[in-house]
């Protein structure tokens, strides 16, 4: 689901790409503790996970990847998204 | 100042609901029904001489000096083995028992030397002090007849009786010819130690303390001193006291090692430690030690520590010795510069687990409140965090629910992802302890650690699973115990959230997460599983204890939540003999945590985003504080790789060696523009630092620092710091320079301040401390004396939560490229990075990091035992030699991390536990072929060590 899908390819890409890469790495692993909880639930929580110990940088860079094209992440992190606060300024 | 002694009541104080009266000499006295006569005699301040009895150790009853008589009885028995009894009358004193007594040390002097003057024990020989109470004036029966003392005969033949000395451990010589064969030293390593390497060969006269058929350094001796401590004589005795002579001085002070928090009275000459002895009233250790508390402290004043401050521009140039202020103007003007230029969260901090709980606040409020952002992180990130975050999840608190005494009281043992008999050492013998008097032991380890099978102790089930599948076997635990019907029901609907519980039980109870099922991911045979969970539901008190084996995976707090499930299913917390129990790695790991080291929390566990906890610490600051959480070390470094995290100052950390995938660490570092350390040594970090602020060692501080049962201990100085400043007030001048004030007198000052914002600490002070010895915390106004036991009547958080905790393999597989899995632990003589260790004798132990691999594994390797061998993953590639054993399972190797040169965490990977971030180190795909040649990067490294850690006008020396 991760590689595939960073396809920006310009120069200062590749740190960007790998940046991103580990975060939906790590949203992901999050996701997979909380997929045995019923649906709503489970968003709930990974999107409080992820605001209590993603810097406001990191949300940002994640929701800058996703929130156009959600479509590119497994459902339950694509429910969980729109709970993600962004961080100041990006 | 006076040398410390505390009072030896010659036999164990027992402890009864009981107690007896007697009369010791016409004076009154009521001690503990159990208790002998000896003690009952030194708790009235009566002395009855002895030699072969200490309170340490059970009575024996062998030296024949401490007869008494008792109203009533026949002979003179020995008080040390005559339990005290109701209205018994006793005489210690008198002609009779007087001529027994210097009849019994006349035989003693006639085969002991009469070298007093010049004998090391010459002021501390309790053989002397008896000699001297008993009033012995002559030896009837001279020294020529047969003998230990002489190496020759009078007439010049060799004595066949003589033994000449052991010197071949590096701390302490047996001299035999010393020795009175009062069994001392062979009880303390059974009783106390629990090792069993000490024996009396020999009968009568031809008896002799012997280390086994060799000598004490190839024995199993694990050297943790307790036979020098026990031993009467000069027989067994510190090389520091031969070569130095008697301390005059000592303070109680609490050793820098691992997560247990030994006290030990630092005994000294002047400002020479002369020697660290355990000190009986330590809560923690009751006067027991290891081979690094006790012995390994020399690194304290070695050559390689760095005393005076440097900085330099470029990582390649000599470091420059400079001033304080310079060094310290370097650091704050850099750190200043590149917010300016990159942002105000292009800078951070790692506070340090080996530093003291004030040092540790004093660097994340220099964070918050000069660096104006939360950046700060510690290095309990890469050990224990999954352990605050799976505890503070299920229970309430981010810490272990009971004290080391508890282990006394349990029946069965779970030790999961731990090593204690080398990784917490005093603690190990406690357990050992328990377990020789019958409580049942589990062990889930992937290794067949000592605990398996030794002497005297046998785990009852060995559940040898394969590395990674912790959250399988626990589930499969907790399965048998909700489908067997062997839930605490009570306990359960009384403290815990019943909805919870009951989505967590259908979920256990699915046939996915049984034994026979889960068989296939752990590889431990159903059967076993099945019995194992049986024992630990139903064997009366049940406690875990558990280590890094837990926390370093991908999984880690989910384990340390499956275990609390299992623990709470079991109602197996919050009463003496049961709990959860994480062994810490680092002296002060529980304290950095609890000080606020994270980039989310301020001290006492409290998220920065909470408005009401923000302000207090705002008001008493007086500067606004970010509601923002800042950056984990992982994220760090991340982001200096990626080019927006420029700065970092490293109090007392060696990330180059100690964190996973070196090569990444490495390049974070190099990618920052100023990286300042504090530290006693020119780590591997400090490499790729720019400003160098020398640290102190233990002996230099004054502080506290908390062990894994939640216990300030206090930390005193006991020497000036070598580098003529303290450590926290170089954290206060560097935020004084970024333009925050700081001010304190003492680090009780800093003490007063964490109390006053901490409402787990709120009635901590140094005064209670001195008064109480040490507290557990919480300590408040609802606990002014400290909280030993933890969630007693009710849940920190109210109701216990039970967590689902699905099984997740992780993301490193094994496959044809690397079809072994590597897992990495640490043994008893080194410790950590081996920054404190490798600089001791310690290193007559252990002098390389080995991989140990199974016959089978290295059979078809072609790799024979002492090879050297190519250990490569997917981050990188080492080589070192291999030991075969079959304490490996095959298909799994192990190694030690506690050689820089060898880089073991070149091998490990960059996965992390999903909820903390904490690395997995105990899981790494490789491979292992034989080599004749070191790697690329140990090549390269060899060469920096040189290259990177040039000091101007000094010679380079390979620093280690």
């Amino acid at each position: 689901m991760t590689e595939a899908l960073l396809t920006t390819g310009d120069a200062e890409g590749d740190h960007h790409n790998e940046n991103i890469a580990k975060l939906v790495r790590m949203a992901g692993q999050i996701a997979d503790f909380f997929k045995a909880y019923p649906e709503e639930e489970a968003a709930t929580s990974i999107a409080t996970h992820i605001n209590q110990f993603w810097t406001g940088r990191m949300r940002g860079d994640f929701l800058a990847a996703f929130a156009a094209r959600p479509e590119n992440l497994p459902p339950l992190l694509r429910r969980a998204l729109p709970r993600i606060r962004p961080g100041r300024g990006g | 100042m006076a040398l410390i002694k505390e009072i030896d009541y010659g036999t164990p104080i027992r402890l009864s609901d009981k107690t007896v009266t007697l009369t010791i000499d016409g004076e009154s006295v009521t001690v503990p029904a159990g208790t002998s006569v000896m003690a009952a005699a030194m708790s009235l301040g009566t002395q009855i001489p002895k030699l072969c009895a200490t309170d340490s150790l059970e009575p024996f009853g062998s030296c024949r000096l401490c007869l008494v008589e008792i109203e009533g009885r026949r002979g003179t028995p020995a008080s040390c083995t005559t339990p005290a009894e109701e209205g018994m009358v006793v005489r210690t004193q008198s002609e009779n028992l007087s001529s027994l007594r210097k009849g019994v040390m006349e035989l003693y002097i006639s085969d002991h030397p009469l070298d007093c003057l010049t004998c090391s024990a010459n002021g501390d020989c309790e053989l002397q002090d008896m000699a001297g109470a008993v009033g012995l004036r002559e030896v009837r029966y001279g020294y020529e007849g047969e003998n230990h003392v002489f190496a020759k005969t009078a007439d010049g033949l060799a004595n066949e009786n003589w033994l000449p000395k052991d010197t071949s451990n590096p701390y302490f010589t047996y001299d035999p010819s010393k020795c009175i064969v009062c069994n001392r030293c062979v009880r303390a390593c059974e009783e106390v130690q629990g090792t069993f390497a000490l024996t009396i060969t020999g009968r009568g006269f031809d008896s002799r303390v012997a280390a086994g058929p060799t000598d004490f350094l190839g024995s199993e001796c694990v050297s943790c001193g307790a036979c020098v401590q026990a031993c009467p004589t000069a027989t067994l005795i510190e090389n520091k006291v031969i070569e130095y002579g008697q301390p005059e001085h000592s303070k109680i002070t609490t050793c820098a090692y691992c997560g247990v928090g030994c006290s030990f009275k630092a005994e000294m000459q002047g400002d020479r430690v002369i020697r660290m002895v355990p000190y009986k009233d330590g809560q923690a250790n009751e006067g027991h030690s290891c081979v690094k508390g006790r012995f390994a402290w020399g690194y304290a004043t070695h050559k390689d520590r760095i005393t005076k401050p440097m900085i330099r521009d470029k990582i390649t140039d000599p470091w420059r010795e400079v001033s304080w202020e310079e060094a310290i103007g370097k650091a704050a003007t850099e750190l200043k510069r590149i917010q300016a230029k990159y942002g105000r969260e292009s800078v951070g901090a790692i506070t340090s687990s080996r530093c003291t709980n004030e040092e540790v606040f004093l660097v994340q409020k220099l964070v918050r409140a000069a660096f104006h952002n939360n950046n700060v992180d510690t290095c309990a990130r890469v050990c224990h965090s999954p352990t605050g975050y799976g505890l503070r999840t299920t229970l309430g608190t981010s810490a272990g629910t009971q004290d080391f005494k508890s282990v006394a009281k349990a029946d069965v043992i779970i030790v999961i992802g731990a090593n204690p008999t080398d990784g917490h050492p005093v603690f190990g013998s406690r357990m050992k302890k328990r377990l020789r008097q019958g409580a049942k032991l589990i062990v889930a380890d992937p290794r067949r650690i000592d605990l398996v099978k030794t002497p005297h102790v046998e785990a009852a089930h060995h559940l040898q699973l394969k590395p990674g599948t912790n959250v399988a076997l626990l589930n499969a635990l907790s399965h048998v115990i909700v489908t067997e019907g062997l839930i605490d029901e009570a306990y359960v609907r009384e403290r815990c959230d019943l909805d919870d519980f009951e989505h967590w039980a259908r979920f256990v109870a699915r046939e996915e997460n049984s034994p026979e099922a889960s068989e296939q991911y752990t590889g431990v045979p159903a059967a076993e599983v099945r019995a194992a969970a049986r024992l630990y539901a139903t064997g009366g008190n049940g406690a875990i204890y558990y280590g890094l084996g837990v926390t370093e995976h991908s999984q880690g707090s989910t384990t340390v939540m499956a275990m609390a499930n299992l623990a709470m299913a079991t109602g197996n917390i919050g009463r003496d003999g049961v709990g959860i129990n994480p062994l810490r790695g680092q002296n002060n790991v529980q304290g950095s945590c609890d000080m606020g080291s994270f980039p989310h929390e301020f001290s006492g566990y409290r998220h920065v985003a909470d408005d009401s906890t923000r302000q207090v610490f705002e008001m008493l600051w007086g500067v606004p504080l970010d509601a923002e959480q800042g950056l984990r070390i992982p994220n760090m470094l991340d982001e200096a790789v990626g080019g927006t995290f420029k700065g970092l100052y490293i109090q007392g950390e060696d990330i180059a060696q100690s964190d996973p995938n070196t090569q990444h660490v490495t390049a974070g570092l190099a990618a920052m523009e100023c990286v300042v350390i504090q530290d006693i040594f020119l780590n591997e970090t400090a490499k790729y630092a720019h400003v160098f602020l020398p640290g102190a060692s233990f002996l230099e501080k004054d502080g506290t620092f908390t062990n894994a049962e939640r216990r300030i201990n206090r930390v005193r100085q006991v020497m000036a710091p070598l580098a003529g400043k303290d450590e926290w007030k170089v954290t206060v001048e560097l935020a004084r320079a970024l333009g925050y004030e700081m001010s304190y007198a003492d680090p009780g000052e800093i003490m007063d301040e964490i109390a006053r914002l901490t409402p787990t600490f709120a009635g901590v002070s140094y005064d209670k401390l001195d008064k109480l010895g040490s507290v557990q915390w919480p300590c408040n106004d609802k606990a002014p004396t400290g909280t030993p036991l933890m969630h007693v009547d009710r849940f920190v958080r109210g109701k216990g939560k039970f967590m689902i905790t699905e099984f997740v393999p992780t993301e490193e597989r094994t496959g044809p490229r690397f079809p072994l899995l590597l897992t990495t632990g640490r043994i008893l003589s080194q410790y950590n990075v081996g920054a404190q260790t490798r600089r001791t004798e310690n290193n007559a132990w252990h002098d390389e990091d080995v991989l140990e691999i199974h016959p089978f594994d290295a059979e078809s390797r072609g790799i024979q035992d002492g090879d050297l061998v190519a250990l490569a993953s997917r981050s990188g590639d080492i080589a070192l030699r291999a030991e075969i054993s079959e304490r490996m399972q095959p298909g799994v190797v192990y190694t030690t991390f506690h050689h820089a040169k060898t880089g073991a965490n070149v091998i490990t990977t960059d996965f992390s536990d999903w909820a903390t971030n904490c690395p997995e180190y105990k899981v790494t795909a490789v491979e292992v072929r034989r080599t004749n040649q070191l790697s690329q990067w140990q090549e390269k490294n060899f060469e920096e060590d040189v290259t990177l850690r040039r000091i101007a006008e000094r010679l380079p020396d390979a620093a280690e």
